[in-house]
């Protein structure tokens, strides 16, 4: 799956879970741009892409994420 | 491990007077359409209608005790009221795992309330398990 495929899905993702967040989901956003981002909302918001994209995660894996670059590559393998 | 996608439970329950009038003290909610029975009448329903909170009640009653169960933490419950539920009616709730995720230790479920043929509600829960 393409950046220009992939980014779109996580994207919706991020609308659900993040309402209040109208700003550019990216390589480089972190939960430092989004208030909304805390552990709990994190937790949802895996537990989204894992349901959207039909792949599943490992604890450490969701643990050792930085930003949505990152998340994306994570995705990438699983798909 | 957790409760597996297609683990379902199912809820039979009346909502009476008795409850009614006790929620309409604890919520402080006097609708016309929840007592009035004249008026539900008048706006063409068959009686009044059950409050929606006294619904999310039995759902409560589904999670906290059985689905996931008395160790889990809630993190999200919508619902859609689709018809009315009438006092002095049977209705069911089954709730049922739709995705369970061992990374996030969280289950998200679909429920639905139903009165014979009629649906009544639907709604999604997501509740939090402990390691």
């Amino acid at each position: 799956m393409t950046d220009e495929e992939l980014y779109p899905r996580l994207t919706e993702c991020f609308r659900a879970i993040f309402d209040e967040y109208e700003g550019e989901v990216g390589p480089r956003t972190s939960a430092a741009d989004i208030e909304q981002w805390d552990s709990l909302a994190n937790v949802q918001l895996m537990v989204m892409i894992e349901q959207e994209l039909g792949i599943r995660f490992d604890t450490e894996e969701i643990a050792s994420l930085n930003n949505v670059g990152e998340l994306a590559e994570l995705v990438r393998t699983k798909l | 491990m957790l409760p597996q996608p297609g683990h379902a439970y199912e809820h039979r329950f009346v909502i009476d007077q008795a409850m009614m009038d006790a929620f309409a003290q604890m919520s402080d909610d006097h609708s016309a359409i929840h007592q009035d029975e004249d008026y539900a009448k008048s706006v063409g329903y068959d009686g009044v209608i059950a409050y929606g909170g006294i619904m999310m009640a039995q759902l409560s009653h589904v999670v906290g005790n059985h689905l996931p169960g008395d160790k889990g933490v809630s993190m999200h419950w919508s619902i859609d009221y689709r018809a009315p539920l009438y006092v002095g009616e049977e209705a069911v709730l089954r709730l049922e795992v739709a995705h369970a995720s061992e990374a996030a230790r969280m289950i998200s479920c679909k429920f639905t309330i139903a009165a014979g043929d009629r649906l009544i509600a639907t709604g999604k829960t997501q509740s939090l398990l402990p390691a």
